[in-house]
């Protein structure tokens, strides 16, 4: 189904947030805004869910502690026992405090590699993807506000324009997408 | 707005410090004598010996007495005690604690050490007192029953009596009670000094988003007196020879003879009373002079404002964190580390402060949660929590890394004389030495870990109360094994003065809050703390 979205732009990031906190405050769900930095407080406000990346790191972190605690297993202790230290006690958790230093470095590996690429799935820039921004100048200095249409189905088109005119933007734009 | 100490908190801080006090003056009276004792292989003889030049004020009526409660113990729970050729293994005994005492000084360190303390000068000349015993179950119906099976156990069994003290001497020199005190005066004396170093951090680093929680850090850095003087009466005992803590004050050490070490003789250039004394003084000496200041500095504050008291702060904040960054390391060794005067670990020092800093963002965690459930400092709001909460979680990281630093490289190398620290620690401690590290470690990260618990107050108790406890007892496993071994116990003497102390700490403490007002009024980035959000 064809959807239209307006885009309204603000050359100002408070002006924009005090503009995002009135038109919340009247009920218009605002989609999502695009920046050229991260503006402070600007989540709660336009009711963006609180990022899930954490515990996805946390899980790529067990999984890179588990395959370390595994390989070493199988490389130090089964295939080819190795004397630790002068201790050739071939046993793993007698020999686990050496084995640390690795352990801990794959699972940091592991969890900010994991990290690093769900980001850029999940944000859908992987290297080589189209931009999403609608104006390449909210990489400079402008900011803009993203609302759609048919999630503000209580106002009409115009009411939903005249209301974000008034949150001093300086340009509007409705698109179809 | 200011604070006032409710009745109730009056109550609750002077219950712990009556009821901390019973308990340890109780405990007092069960401290005991180290007894060695020492199992012949095949598990039928115990040999037990009693370190006459350890603590030689053990009277021989006492050691008489002592054997005889073992035996009626033993009798109540059909034992009968034999004493196999009493006269010819006595000798043998003797000959065997002969050779404990010359034993090198790499695997036998602690051994060595505990032992070390001279006293009266009848080292060498009075024999220890040594007992061999076997036993054998006494054939009755009940003993049979009792230890139908068993028998293997019985030897064991008795060890553990002797080793767990439920049969012992009395101890006169109050070992326990002296290392019990150490291990509080440093405990609470860190606690300040981290809520000081954290100060001084805050102003160094010009931060802002605590402006509103400085006066915590103040009400917790002026407790800084209390902590010093029981350090200072700790070594002064010391000095006097009333307490035998640090071996290398025992000078009969120094000179040639049969008690000479030559380590510590070797080491008497740094390691020697008067230079102790200078390097103790001036470290607690600078500590106080800059929370004196510090203090003096933020109350004129509020009177005059002004950017020129800030960045005086900001300058003397630098220059602490200098003098600090020596002295942390240096008061580490000193206090801590001389204990097992033998023995070196180059980050000991870091250890210790990450210890310090720790109990100390605990304890402001704590005193940030009890003012705001009490209806104070409404400017805190859950974003300062939540800061206070990441210190928490990411010293607790920084003190396991430098935990394992410590341990894994001195068991990997497994050179003789460093590795005897954990030797010891592992021997004797096991439990409590790789529990502690556990808890330290595992509780905050699992726990902490979250964005949400972090701003959680119940978690936030709960973990912090748990790792309060574990960091205390990580003082403890730095002392103990070093001044009384093996002979360790927790009991009401332990439990007693940490309930003591901590309520004279939350005392001054709370008393400290009421001296001025709980926010301070002019702090340049008073507006952005208030406003601090994420």
């Amino acid at each position: 189904m064809a959807d239209k979205v307006i885009y309204a732009m603000y050359d100002d990031d408070d002006v924009l947030k005090d503009g995002a906190k009135k038109l919340v405050g009247k009920g218009v769900h605002v989609a999502d805004v695009y920046s050229p930095f991260p503006i402070h407080g600007i989540d709660p406000i336009i009711g963006v869910k609180h990022t899930r990346l954490g515990i996805n790191a946390f899980l790529y972190g067990l999984t890179g502690t588990m395959l370390a605690l595994f390989g070493i297993k199988y490389f130090m202790i089964q295939d080819w026992p190795m004397n630790i230290g002068g201790k050739p006690s071939f046993s793993m958790i007698e020999n686990l405090p050496s084995f640390i230093p690795i352990v801990f470095e794959f699972t940091v590996l592991c969890a900010a590699h994991g990290m690093a690429i769900t980001y850029l799935l999940r944000n859908k820039t992987l290297p080589g993807m189209p931009a999403r921004n609608p104006d390449p100048r909210t990489t400079d200095d402008k900011f803009v506000m993203e609302v759609r249409v048919n999630e503000n189905t209580q106002f009409s088109e115009k009411d939903l324009q005249a209301m974000i005119k008034e949150t001093g933007i300086i340009e509007i734009e409705e698109r179809e997408v | 707005m200011e604070f006032k100490i409710s009745s109730r908190a009056k109550k609750v801080t002077f219950t712990l410090m009556i009821v901390g006090l019973i308990a340890m003056v109780w405990g007092m009276f069960t401290e005991q004598s180290y007894i060695h004792t020492k199992m012949s292989e095949d598990g039928t003889q115990l040999t037990m010996s009693y370190p006459t030049h350890n603590n030689g004020e053990n009277t021989d009526e006492e050691w008489e007495q002592f054997k005889a409660d073992l035996t009626a113990a033993a009798l109540s729970s059909h034992i009968e005690i034999i004493e196999p050729g009493a006269h010819g293994h006595g000798a043998a005994g003797h000959g065997e604690e002969e050779h404990v005492s010359h034993d090198d000084h790499g695997n036998d360190e602690g051994h060595e050490h505990g032992h070390g303390d001279d006293h009266g000068g009848h080292h060498g000349h009075r024999p220890e007192p040594t007992w061999t015993i076997g036993a054998h179950v006494i054939h009755t119906k009940e003993g049979m029953k009792a230890w139908h099976h068993h028998e293997d156990q019985i030897m064991p069994t008795l060890k553990a009596w002797v080793d767990d003290h439920k049969v012992g001497m009395p101890d006169h020199q109050h070992n326990r009670f002296w290392s019990n005190l150490l291990i509080n005066g440093f405990f609470f004396f860190g606690i300040s000094l981290g809520a000081l170093f954290y100060l001084a951090l805050h102003y160094a680093t010009e931060s802002g988003w605590g402006a509103v929680i400085l006066r915590i850090f103040e009400g917790v850095m002026l407790v800084l007196p209390f902590g010093a003087v029981v350090l200072i009466v700790v070594f002064l005992a010391g000095t006097l020879d009333w307490n035998h803590i640090y071996m290398w004050m025992d000078d009969s050490k120094m000179v040639l003879g049969e008690s000479f070490d030559k380590l510590l003789y070797q080491k008497s250039g740094y390691l020697n009373e008067p230079f102790f004394w200078i390097r103790t003084l001036v470290y607690i000496g600078v500590f106080l002079v800059f929370a004196f200041f510090f203090r003096k500095w933020s109350k004129r504050e509020d009177e005059e404002g002004g950017l020129k008291l800030h960045f005086l702060q900001y300058r003397r904040g630098a220059l602490f964190l200098v003098f600090f960054a020596v002295f942390s390391s240096m008061l580490a060794w000193d206090w801590i580390m001389s204990i097992d005067a033998h023995w070196f670990s180059t980050l000991f020092g870091w250890y210790v402060f990450s210890g310090i800093w720790i109990s100390a963002m605990i304890m402001i965690m704590m005193t940030m949660l009890y003012l705001k459930s009490r209806g104070y400092m409404p400017q805190i709001n859950q974003s300062h929590i939540h800061d206070v909460g990441k210190w928490i979680f990411a010293i607790s990281f920084l003190w396991s890394y430098l935990w394992f630093s410590q341990f894994m490289l001195i068991w990997y190398s497994n050179i003789g004389e460093e590795v005897v620290y954990f030797q010891q620690r592992i021997l004797d401690y096991k439990f409590l030495f790789f529990g502690t590290f556990a808890i330290n470690f595992v509780l905050p990260m699992v726990l902490l870990m979250s964005r949400d618990a972090k701003r959680t107050w119940s978690i936030l108790v709960v973990i912090s109360s748990i790792i309060f406890v574990g960091h205390w007892m990580d003082v403890y496993l730095m002392v103990m094994p070093g001044t009384i071994m093996n002979n360790y116990q927790i009991g009401a003497l332990e439990i007693g003065m940490f309930l003591l102390f901590l309520g004279i700490f939350i005392f001054l403490l709370l008393r400290n809050l009421t001296k001025a007002p709980l926010i301070k009024k002019n702090h340049p980035m008073l507006d952005e703390s208030v406003h601090h959000d994420f």
